[in-house]
């Protein structure tokens, strides 16, 4: 078994809204390992977004990771002093994001965003690093690296935009990289050219990935695991294989259900009935219920617990735990 | 679709947007396809294709550059266009503006002639004698001529074809001040049918306020029937005397204006011009309000599309304060059903929108789109800011309200999963031209442009395992302002030919209704 990058151990993350305490992510669980990409899916407000927020330490305000553990390579994060971790962040965990507009200064060259990084956490002198810099910009498949690190943002495209988000990221070689939806804002020809690209340079660095999105088909091309997120709970995870070939969740089922697939013949849209629940609302048993095919009383009543269907496969659905009964 | 009547027709449609000087972003390029009624017609592309601005031009939200979109929706006797008049008062100019064109390119002809005969003579002297000087400038002054009598010819053949968007191949007839006569009496039939359709609208708002009220008056009843008894008998007699006009005329005493006038081909081909449509680029601004009530849309942000300050109700109501006379109560009833028809509660009505989640926000823009009946509704991106299981609901309920209301989509799109399973039929773009039209199911079994192919190829697919690397696209799209030569795509196109960096490729039918723009198809044909 490779490394383990990061470990999650029953997180709990709550946030202040209007002098009450609404838990967001609940009792979630799970690992990266070296040279692995984990894909966290759900839809908008189920906590993927939190759970990397927690991870990095860039809740707001209002938030408050409540009780579980976060190990980095096994240092725990969750205890260690504010400063500590910060020195931590770009270092030895990066993050992309959705907009590559909105994480690029505008104000500054692209050779000094590049260069900053690389000279704070590896200590490298200005040459160093922007020679460094080139060898990144390169490697991301970019031409001329050295007109680009005099360009300022909004003179590059989207997708060269995010290439350099990720040749920033990546220069640092940081153990872990976490990456908010990056391909959501670009064409499917720049997003094909974008994954490819990430899962090159996750085997060149050796990094864990957790790779946060919602469209099932960029899942299916890039993840090595899955795990899949309902309303701040963990509801599935498992190998990308199995989870594709056997979906045991409701909800897992729902979501392969409702995506338009372009190879399929015909589609029968089939929607999940029913609203995505608001965090202030005060749902009892298992979170999904109320949109469950088939939820029962004891799914009102009760939290299921999760289950190892198959190894490296949990779930928790009391159904299945009763079909494997 | 059994049968397929065209509800809009684009014609070559440009959309240019000025820059500065000298320079300007092409949007859009020369589209042109038919939008049949009840079709769910899809659109793709990458973000700057021109898909939107296409959209926003159909709705004349944005002026066109140059062609026309011609809608079937409404015949021109029911909205009786400004322009129809004025293009009628023109016809009689158009044809002797014709006129006057080809024969001062005829007079130049015989200068050109003449000059093109002294420099025979000139060069069948002896070499040593020739007069090089003198031959050169000879040769100019031929090609000057040669270029200003074809430009002439142009002109002509613009005005007849100016003219021919009215009446067809009847501009070319001696006896048009008859024609015009009988189109113009034509206009004013459709003219007093339009006053008499606005007398009927506000009648039936009347009716419809009646009966929500739970009210009957006979009178209006018979007053509503002899408005619609009226309208019919303007229509028709408006339609008869075009009739008239087509009968007595048409291929007949037809004059010899240009070289090509009594080619039957030409004849034919300007009555392919002939507009039975209303030409929206044309209409006065009241004209397209009005018009504006049978074509709607949908945007992409649900949120940024409604007023923050604005209750759900309101925001609906709005579209009858503006257009209906309808009363308070009424329109409050009116909404709260609209409500109900697109998946919400009636008690919506009072909610602000950032309580509302983002499906159920693009619900109250559906409502907001559909509150007039509209026909056509052009849907811009609308499921691509929701998560897949919301957007599933949605893409629901826009089929069941299409079938319902028999309306027409427009469905602008990046997402080849949602276009495949959502439209009829799909054109792709790029770089503002139209590369590939088919039915979904034809597309996607036997794309055939470069383009479609490796969009095609670059979709994530729901299988694990079966992504390849290949056919992936370099690079990024070229500038609208400076777009490459010849076929746009062939900067990035795997399989690009000599020819086509010169030659922009036409659309040609390689199947019944698939049209393809590309220099591979024409090589295979």
């Amino acid at each position: 078994m490779a490394k383990t990058v990061l470990e999650v151990r029953n997180l709990v993350t709550t946030f202040r809204i209007d002098k009450k305490e609404y838990e967001v992510i609940r009792d979630i669980s799970f690992d990266i390992h070296e040279n692995e990409t984990v894909c966290m899916v759900g839809e908008s407000g189920c906590g993927k977004s939190v759970t990397t927020l927690c991870i990095m330490d860039l809740l707001p305000g209002n938030g408050r990771v409540i009780s579980g553990s976060i190990k980095l390579n096994g240092q725990e994060l969750t205890t260690l002093p504010r400063r500590e971790r910060s020195a931590l962040r770009g270092k030895q965990m990066g993050m992309i994001f959705q907009e590559p507009m909105t994480a690029l200064n505008p104000l500054l060259t692209i050779g000094r965003q590049m260069t900053e990084g690389l000279m704070l956490h590896q200590g490298m002198t200005k040459k160093q690093a922007y020679d460094t810099a080139i060898e990144y910009l390169e490697k991301v498949g970019i031409a001329n690296p050295k007109d680009r690190m005099r360009q300022f943002p909004f003179q590059l495209s989207g997708g060269l935009r995010q290439r350099i988000m990720i040749a920033m990221v990546m220069a640092v070689q940081p153990s872990l990289l976490i990456a908010d939806e990056p391909t959501t804002a670009l064409d499917v020809t720049i997003q094909k050219q974008v994954l490819v690209l990430m899962n090159k340079l996750k085997t060149d660095v050796s990094t864990g990935v957790l790779f946060i999105t919602h469209d099932l088909g960029v899942v299916a091309e890039i993840a090595d695991r899955v795990v899949i997120l309902y309303a701040g709970c963990k509801v599935e995870e498992g190998d990308i294989a199995e989870i594709f070939a056997n979906p045991l969740h409701p909800y897992t089922v729902g979501l392969m259900k409702a995506v338009p697939d372009v190879d399929a013949e015909e589609f029968d849209i089939q929607p999940i009935p029913g609203v995505f629940p608001n965090i202030t609302e005060d749902i009892g048993g298992c979170r999904f219920h109320p949109r469950c095919p088939y939820a029962t009383d004891l799914c009102r009543a009760q939290r299921p617990e999760e289950i190892e269907f198959s190894p490296g496969h949990t779930v928790s659905c009391h159904h299945v735990k009763e079909a494997l009964k | 679709m059994s049968e397929k009547t065209p509800l809009l027709e684009l014609k070559k449609l440009k959309k240019y947007f000025p820059v500065r000087r000298g320079v300007s972003i092409k949007a859009v390029e020369d589209v042109s396809f038919t939008i049949n009624q009840g079709e769910k017609f899809g659109i793709v592309g990458e973000s700057g294709c021109g898909k939107s601005t296409l959209g926003r031009v159909i709705l004349q939200l944005y002026p066109q550059t140059s062609g026309a979109a011609i809608y079937y929706g409404r015949t021109l006797e029911e909205v009786g266009p400004k322009y129809l008049s004025h293009e009628i008062s023109m016809l009689m100019e158009y044809q002797t503006k014709a006129d006057e064109f080809y024969k001062k390119s005829l007079e130049i002809d015989k200068k050109a002639d003449a000059v093109r005969k002294e420099k025979e003579a000139l060069s069948a002297l002896d070499t040593t004698n020739r007069e090089v000087l003198k031959e050169i400038r000879l040769s100019k002054k031929l090609s000057a001529l040669e270029f200003k009598s074809l430009e002439l010819r142009k002109d002509a053949s613009r005005h007849l074809r100016e003219g021919s968007r009215t009446v067809g191949s009847l501009i070319l007839c001696k006896d048009l001040p008859k024609i015009k006569e009988l189109f113009s009496q034509s206009a004013a039939e459709s003219a007093q049918a339009t006053s008499a359709m606005r007398n009927l609208h506000t009648l039936e708002q009347e009716y419809q306020q009646l009966c929500i009220q739970g009210k009957k008056d006979p009178v209006l009843e018979g007053k509503i029937t002899s408005a619609r008894e009226t309208i019919e008998s303007h229509v028709a007699l408006a339609k008869r005397y075009r009739q008239q006009a087509w009968d007595d005329y048409h291929g007949k005493d037809i004059l010899p204006l240009t070289e090509l006038t009594l080619d039957p081909e030409y004849q034919r081909k300007l009555d392919g011009n002939y507009e039975t449509g209303i030409n929206l680029g044309k209409l006065t601004r009241n004209e397209m309000r009005m018009l504006r009530r049978d074509m709607q849309m949908i945007f992409q942000d649900p949120a940024a599309s409604l007023d923050p300050r604005q209750t759900v109700g309101k925001s609906i109501e709005e579209v009858f304060v503006i257009n209906t006379d309808l009363s308070p109560e009424v329109r409050k009833e009116r909404v709260m059903t609209l409500l109900e028809e697109v998946g919400l509660k009636r008690e919506h009505y009072y909610v602000y929108p950032h309580t509302l989640s983002g499906g159920q926000k693009q619900r109250v823009g559906i409502a907001r789109a559909i509150a007039l009946n509209p026909k056509f509704i052009v849907l811009d991106e609308c499921v691509s800011a929701l998560d897949v299981s919301v957007q599933a609901q949605i893409l629901q309920l826009l089929n069941e309200l299409s079938s319902e209301k028999n309306l027409t989509y427009f469905f602008i799109t990046h997402d080849l999963g949602v276009v495949k399973h959502f439209c009829d039929r799909i054109v792709v773009m790029y770089l503002g031209n139209v590369c590939e039209i088919a039915d979904s199911k034809d597309l996607f079994h036997n794309p055939f442009h470069p383009y479609t192919q490796s969009l095609l190829a670059v979709v994530p697919r729901l299988r694990v395992g079966e992504h390849s690397t290949e056919l992936v696209l370099e690079g990024d799209v070229p500038s609208a302002i400076n777009p490459p030569t010849g076929c746009p795509f062939h900067t990035r196109c795997s399989q690009c030919m000599d020819i086509c960096a010169k030659k922009k490729p036409k659309p040609r039918e390689i199947e019944p209704g698939h049209f393809v723009a590309c220099h591979l198809a024409d090589k295979e044909a």
